[in-house]
């Protein structure tokens, strides 16, 4: 009788306790929510709790896509992003799994002798041991939730960087396309004064080939930025989840100038690896390592214990009583899951110290790139431009002067938009730069691969 | 430097000597002795003093008989024309250099000094004089090394147009402007001429929106000049109609001999640098051809008034700063393509295509310190031309050899645009 009242009460706390504290529906998504929100300025998205997005998506589409536009877009419709914010909801399961008591074993057994009373018995067990130690197994999987909760975040910011990065590219491939397309104007000007030159008897048909050639070789440039252009915008439309008629999406604007200096590089380091998310996840993995140790071990020692009561009837009598059942630790006393469990902390730990130096070198090449390429963008725009626009004007007056004829004027507008597109490259992985700097602390590490390309076929 | 020639000129033709036949004469009567001056020779002679378009006589002072002159070798800014400056090199601050003027059987002594960056001397090209003062560096004397001054001393034997110019680094040395004149009067000559120019033919490479000359140049030459200058900064020469006139030309150019052609003469060549033709071997002439390192002198009586051009005939010569990279447009049909290229090069204007006059005053922007195509206005029209391009002056009862303006042509003697009725009535039909 006292056993089973034991048994009855201890499942009926772990029940409610379980059922209200430790799996909630959102599965603690509120808290990536409110990550992203202040890391980021962006609205993290779970089709599971927050519906379908179709109209935002399609109200933001009705204006022209900035960039965080394209982000938010791609936020609420990238599917496979929603596929991987999923793994919270399998932690979320698997607590819930971890969290529940084991059920009550029932066994009825009956045998009937002739000219004798029938005789039976009833058992009612469960397994006791599992129940002892539910509160350590629902350590475990809170401990593994809490990591795929930071790991989530991680990732929808990651994501949001690669929609970053792919809106630049495709600004990028625009601008570029735009000036093979006045190279191409140039060059068709060439080759139509070289044709009338030809006509009037004043050039011969060498010079002529070599304008056209030249103009057929600019055709066959812009064609291919045409492509480039056409591709970059299909990811985008990719990453943002688009179809159909979604896709006459309009771009909002070039590719901004350079924004204020980079951060100064002591306080840099301190930041990243204060924000990071990468870390914080790996520490949840390692305190879910160390429960999982700490289980292994108090399982090896405790003899796994099944408990119930009995009621029969043999030879006429009835009886009534406690039964158990164990195994004896005798031999296996759980050492291989102990250091099963160990093996992955220790690993677990270096993991961190690894991140941990990576995060601080990828900060200071991220700032070290970020100078580089702004003081490249200046270049270009302060520097190499102008004077560009000032040998235009040179050659101009030179043509003026009738030392120079129309083709080096034509050519000197050509090198000028060849100086503008390496203006736009440079401006171009300045914002990669500025993506991947911001991306670190908000508390990312960029890897060189892995979700960068997240979401991509 | 004194500008001695506006003062003949002023003093002798105030002085009523001009009306009088013999202007020369005048003037010595009002200069009397010049112990420092170029104007000794007309005084010893009563010719004429030389008058250097553009240019001066070197003075020289006299000390025991000899007489005295200084040549200094040095960077100079030069203006070929309006619009067009020149770092050149050149003597006592000009180029050319002054003409030196002296007399048959003047002892002379030259000091020259080097102020350029490299080591210079100069050859008395034409004069008979001793070796050792022929002035070839290396060969006849030591370099003038910069900052040295070198004395030359020798007598002048023979009347004549000679030149003066550095015999070491010739190519960069006179590609750079460092010449002159010389001119030896016949101490007692048969007859007198009353204007008596010298000038100095050159050419130079001045890429446009440049200002150095480029001596390495061999045959694009550019900027083509009558005593360093090129048209329109060059001077006209003023004569007084009936005037007995001689003209002489040096050339030194690195490349090219210059055909000079007068308009509105004949004329006779009468010596070269090699002395004075015969009068039985003098031929009339319209053109003189003067080739490099030579001289020719010319005389004419100016009997026609009017304004004429004097001229080199290479067309190529009265040209400033033609360019030649270019494709040649004449020809192009314009249609559309100012619209066509616009976008691209606002600035953009399709030219040439009909021919290339009127290219120096379309007003269009240029090269800084250039004058590619350029000429000036002229009476009736633009005056198309540039380079070895001058006006010989010629007017009646003028009293100064400033420039009088425009020839006023007398009724009927003019050009014009044919009537209808007059094409009908010769039987011309359009
Ligand atoms: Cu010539």
């Amino acid at each position: 009788m006292p056993i089973m009242k034991l048994v009855t009460h201890s499942c009926m706390l772990l029940l409610l306790l379980s059922l209200s504290a430790c799996a909630a529906r959102d599965a603690g998504f509120e808290s990536v929510r409110d990550l992203i929100d202040q890391r980021a300025g962006l609205d993290a998205h779970w089709r599971y709790l927050d519906g379908p997005p179709d109209e935002r998506v399609a109200e933001i589409l009705s204006r022209p896509v900035g960039s965080e536009e394209a982000v938010r877009i791609a936020l609420l419709n990238n599917s496979d992003l929603q596929a991987s914010i999923e793994e919270l909801g399998i932690a979320r399961a698997l607590l819930l799994d971890a969290s529940l008591p084991p059920n009550i074993e029932l066994e009825a057994e009956r045998s009937e002798v002739p000219s004798e009373r029938a005789e039976f018995s009833f058992a009612a067990t469960t397994d006791l041991s599992r129940l002892l130690f539910l509160p350590m197994y629902r350590g475990v999987a809170s401990a593994e939730l809490d990591a795929v909760r930071f790991q989530t975040a991680g990732m929808i910011l990651g994501f949001a960087h690669s929609v970053r990065t792919a809106y630049y590219d495709y600004q990028a491939a625009e601008q570029l396309l735009e000036l093979d397309e006045t190279v191409l104007e140039a060059a068709a000007a060439s080759y139509d004064v070289a044709q009338r030159l030809h006509d009037a008897g004043n050039i011969p048909a060498l010079e002529l080939a070599n304008e056209r050639a030249f103009y057929e070789e600019s055709r066959g440039q812009a064609a291919i930025a045409e492509a480039v252009a056409f591709s970059r915008r299909e990811r985008l439309n990719a990453l943002m989840g688009l179809s159909g008629m979604e896709t006459n999406w309009q771009l909002a604007g070039r590719l901004a100038d350079p924004q204020e200096e980079a951060p100064d590089l002591v306080d840099l380091e301190a930041r990243s690896i204060d924000q990071s998310l990468d870390l914080v996840e790996l520490e949840h993995r390692y305190r879910a390592a160390a429960r999982r140790a700490n289980l292994a071990r108090a399982e090896g020692l405790l003899p796994s214990l099944r408990a119930g009561v009995e009621l029969s009837r043999e030879e006429g009598t009835r009886e009534f009583g406690p039964v158990i059942s164990l195994d004896l630790p005798l031999f296996n006393q759980g050492q291989g899951q102990v250091a099963l469990a160990r093996a992955e902390m220790r690993q677990l730990e270096l993991q961190y110290r690894a991140r941990a130096v990576r995060i601080r070198s990828a900060v200071r090449t991220a700032r070290n790139e970020l100078l580089v390429d702004a003081r490249r963008v200046e270049h270009y725009r302060d520097v190499l431009l102008p004077l560009r626009e000032q040998i235009i004007d040179e050659t101009q007056l030179q043509y003026n002067a009738m030392e120079l004829g129309v083709f080096q004027l034509i050519a000197a507008r050509r090198d000028q938009v060849r100086t503008a597109q390496e203006y736009v490259r440079a401006l171009q992985e300045y914002w990669h730069a500025r993506a991947t700097m911001d991306q670190i602390l908000a508390g990312r590490l960029v890897s060189a691969e892995g979700d960068l390309d997240m979401g991509m076929p | 430097m004194i500008s001695r020639r506006n003062f003949v000129m002023g003093s002798g033709i105030a002085g009523g000597g001009l009306l009088a036949g013999r202007p020369a004469v005048a003037l010595q009567d009002a200069e009397g002795v010049a112990e420092v001056g170029t104007d000794a020779p007309a005084q010893q002679t009563g010719s004429a003093s030389v008058v250097t378009p553009n240019g001066v006589s070197l003075p020289f002072r006299v000390v025991e008989g000899v007489k005295v002159f200084h040549l200094i070798a040095e960077p100079v800014e030069h203006e070929f024309a309006p619009g067009l400056k020149g770092s050149c090199w050149g003597y006592n601050g000009r180029t050319s250099g002054p003409t030196i003027e002296a007399v048959e059987g003047d002892r002379v002594r030259i000091y020259v000094t080097n102020r350029l960056p490299e080591p210079t001397t100069i050859h008395w090209h034409g004069i008979i004089l001793p070796n050792g003062m022929d002035g070839v560096g290396g060969l006849n004397q030591p370099y003038i090394r910069p900052g040295e001054t070198f004395r030359y001393e020798f007598t002048f034997l023979y009347p004549g147009t000679y030149m003066y110019h550095p015999h070491v680094d010739e190519m960069t040395q006179m590609g750079m402007g460092l010449m002159g004149m010389i001119v030896v009067h016949q101490r007692n000559p048969r007859y007198q001429v009353d204007r008596d120019f010298a000038i100095m033919l050159s050419e130079w490479y001045v890429p446009i929106g440049a200002r150095r000359p480029d001596p390495r140049e061999m045959s694009d030459f550019n900027v083509l000049t009558l005593n360093s200058k090129a048209f329109p900064g060059t001077e006209p020469l003023v004569v007084r109609t009936g005037q007995r006139v001689r003209m002489r030309f040096g050339n030194l150019s690195a490349m090219d001999n210059h055909p000079i052609h007068l308009h509105g003469y004949f004329f006779k060549i009468t010596a070269t640098d090699g002395g004075p033709i015969a009068e039985t071997a003098q031929w009339p002439e319209t053109t003189v051809l003067v080739p490099v390192g030579a001289t020719r002198d010319i005389e004419f009586v100016a009997d026609a008034p009017g304004d004429w051009a004097m001229h080199c005939h290479f067309t190529h010569h009265i040209m400033n700063q033609m360019g030649h990279e270019g494709p040649n447009v004449i020809g192009l049909d314009p249609a559309g393509l100012d619209d066509r290229i616009r976008p691209l090069l606002p600035g953009y204007m399709t030219m040439g295509q009909s021919g290339m006059a009127g290219m120096g005053h379309m007003g269009m922007s240029m090269p800084d310190n250039s004058i590619p195509m350029k000429g000036a206005p002229g009476k009736h029209d633009y005056l198309d031309m540039g380079g070895m391009f001058t006006v010989l002056k010629v007017r009646d009862d003028i009293t100064s050899y400033q420039d009088p303006g425009w020839y006023q042509n007398p009724p009927g003697t003019l050009s014009r645009q044919a009537s209808s009725e007059e094409l009908e009535a010769d039987g011309i039909s359009l």
